[in-house]
């Protein structure tokens, strides 16, 4: 490994690099099988083996699907009504999604992994990267599926590499195979690259893979010997840092830290067609109500909204439209977001057609420490008092319990889930109840 | 290989005071306050692994579990011998007490006249935790 420092091309002092030594830690990445339909087999064990898929808010199309499910050819994304005569031939078992107790969930495993190293990135729901140094790489990923596998029913595939990007090969590659793969040796990393088209790569999209490949390089490997210099000047930083990953050069440190979100949104898709304005005036206020809350737990203020509206796309009278507003004041209280986002709404609303989604981005978020307030500022302590107070009490009762006049209260808008299994482990009046019968059931 | 293990603290927050009190006297207990006590310091310890599950049917009530009781369930538990066990057989959740013989586990019937049950490899059947605590309301 030391040689390969000494040849690194002089550019690469412009960039802040954690050299890899031999013997440093490995990153392993651990990633859930099917998360959310794994979610609904830990307590539902008529579903193991048996083709399952997860449908999106207000049970539109497919996100989650079995190994049985995508052996039927359901595709990700599928629309769930195009799919129903082949879900009911079939015997498929379809959930709503049930994000509260996926994340739940979620957050069970992350527990598990951390006692594997406090070394611990959450990168989504269902991934996370760990740094981790053992002489026994694959020995460690066994003992990590295994682990969460055990105490939390949900099973994982780790991969193991140098740095994060060679870590997705290899989990990729375990994905695949076994449910551990590592990538340890240049030639073993080299084998793998080769048989990978530039786009499996992390960070490497459909339009750059074409690009690339009108270049000559078709392949992952080709990637990784392209001319770092080269790839700098043609491409971007970017593409730099993945290209160094792949040659084993660290430059995507763990990040520990969640990262504040740089927009916030929020939105959905109506239950049922709504065609008066008080009611999608209702359910925006419901949704700045939310933002508002995002808002003000990670500290940040807006300085801007975009609000859209729009029909459902298949139907023939469409209309869908959005716009953008500058606030006089950045805020994150909610009567002000309620009051901007229903201003705009009022430019986009048509008389006579069949809404299907309305929703509103905080985009342009600054940090609520550093914001200058001007004399005309519509925050007053008092007001930022009683968010405050309102959040507290929204979190310890039940999201909601204070809410707005302006959200309404008949709520005819809200999403369809018509499947939804239980809240097993967040809700004492959803638990999974088990029956106790007066003779043991006999084993075949 | 050796692991360190980072104690996981789920806990019931209970403030000793919600705003500072004002005794007029300084307590003589003020160098000896502790938290209060809390319930998942005593039933759980492995929260990751520990799930709450409910019971219907008598037939366990040899084993001091009735119809409504809230079972404390560790899947990170080991199940020994004569541990009371939430278990999957052909495909259906039950609470069962069992017992090994060996490496192959007994299902223990809880009339006392009736055999165990052998579960042999080929069964459809597997541990999903072990009961450690029963919360029964009392009567």
């Amino acid at each position: 490994m030391s040689e390969k420092i000494k040849n690194l091309p002089a550019i690469l002092s412009e960039i802040p690099l954690k050299i890899a030594q031999s013997r440093a830690k490995q990153i392993f990445l651990v990633d859930c099988n099917s998360f959310y339909v794994s979610c609904e087999r830990v307590f539902d064990p008529k579903l193991w083996g048996k083709p399952t898929v997860v449908l999106s808010n207000n049970d539109g199309c497919v996100i989650a699907r079995s190994q049985e499910a995508k052996d039927l050819g359901i595709p990700m994304g599928a629309p769930a009504y195009q799919y129903k005569e082949l879900f009911e031939a079939k015997s498929v078992f379809v959930y709503s999604s049930n994000y509260t107790l996926y994340g739940d969930l979620s957050h069970r495993v992350m527990q598990v992994l951390e006692q594997f190293t406090p070394q611990l990135e959450i990168y989504s729901i269902d991934e996370a990267f760990l740094a981790i140094e053992t002489d026994e790489p694959l020995k460690m990923a066994h003992s990590i599926r295994d682990t969460v596998l055990r105490w939390t029913q949900i099973p994982v595939s780790v991969g193991i590499g140098p740095t994060k990007t060679l870590a997705k090969v290899a989990n990729r590659m375990a994905k695949k195979g076994a449910g551990v793969f590592s990538l340890e040796t240049e030639k073993e990393i080299d084998q793998t690259l080769k048989t990978l088209p530039p786009d499996t790569v992390w960070g490497i999209g459909r339009r750059l893979n074409d690009h690339l490949t009108k270049l000559g390089i078709t392949n992952a490997l080709q990637l990784k010997q392209a001319d770092s210099e080269w790839i700098r000047r043609r491409f971007s930083t970017t593409l730099l840092k993945t290209v160094l990953e792949l040659q084993g050069h660290s430059c995507l440190p763990l990040d520990e830290v969640r990262e504040k979100k740089k927009s916030i949104t929020c939105s959905r898709s109506f239950g049922n067609d709504v065609t008066q304005l008080s009611e999608i005036e209702e359910a925006l206020s419901h949704y700045a109500s939310r933002v508002g809350e995002k808002l003000r737990r990670q500290g940040s203020v807006t300085n801007s909204l975009t609000v859209f509206l729009s029909t459902s796309p298949f139907i023939e009278n469409r209309y869908g439209k959005s716009t953008h507003i500058t606030l006089a004041h950045p805020t994150d209280l909610t009567p002000d977001l309620i009051r901007e986002s229903k201003r705009a709404l009022s430019t986009l609303f048509r008389k006579g057609y069949r809404y299907k989604k309305v929703g509103l981005i905080a985009t342009d978020l600054t940090d609520k420490g550093s914001f200058q307030r001007d004399l005309f500022s519509s925050l007053s302590p008092a007001q930022e008092k009683t968010m405050a107070l309102i959040d507290t009490i929204n979190a310890k009762y039940k999201k909601g319990a204070i809410s707005f006049a302006a959200e309404g209260t008949a709520k005819r808008w809200q999403m369809q889930r018509q499947f939804t299994s239980q809240r097993y482990t967040t809700h004492w009046d959803e638990l999974l109840t088990i029956e106790c019968e007066n003779r043991p059931r006999t084993l075949r | 290989m050796k692991l360190k293990i980072h104690p996981a603290e789920p806990g019931l927050p209970l403030p000793l005071f919600l705003s500072s009190i004002a005794a007029g006297f300084p307590s003589p207990a003020d160098d000896y306050l502790d938290d209060a006590l809390d319930l998942n310091q005593l039933l759980v310890t492995h929260p990751a692994a520990t799930f709450f599950v409910r019971v219907q049917g008598e037939s366990m009530a040899e084993a001091n579990i009735h119809s409504g009781d809230v079972l404390v369930v560790d899947r990170s538990a080991e199940p020994k011998d004569r541990s009371i066990v939430v278990a999957v057989i052909n495909g259906e959740f039950t609470v069962k007490r069992i017992k090994k013989k060996g490496k192959k586990i007994l299902l223990l019937p809880e009339n006392p006249s009736f055999p165990p049950i052998e579960v042999d490899e080929m069964a459809d059947f597997q541990v999903w935790g072990v009961v450690t605590y029963v919360i029964h309301k009392a009567k």
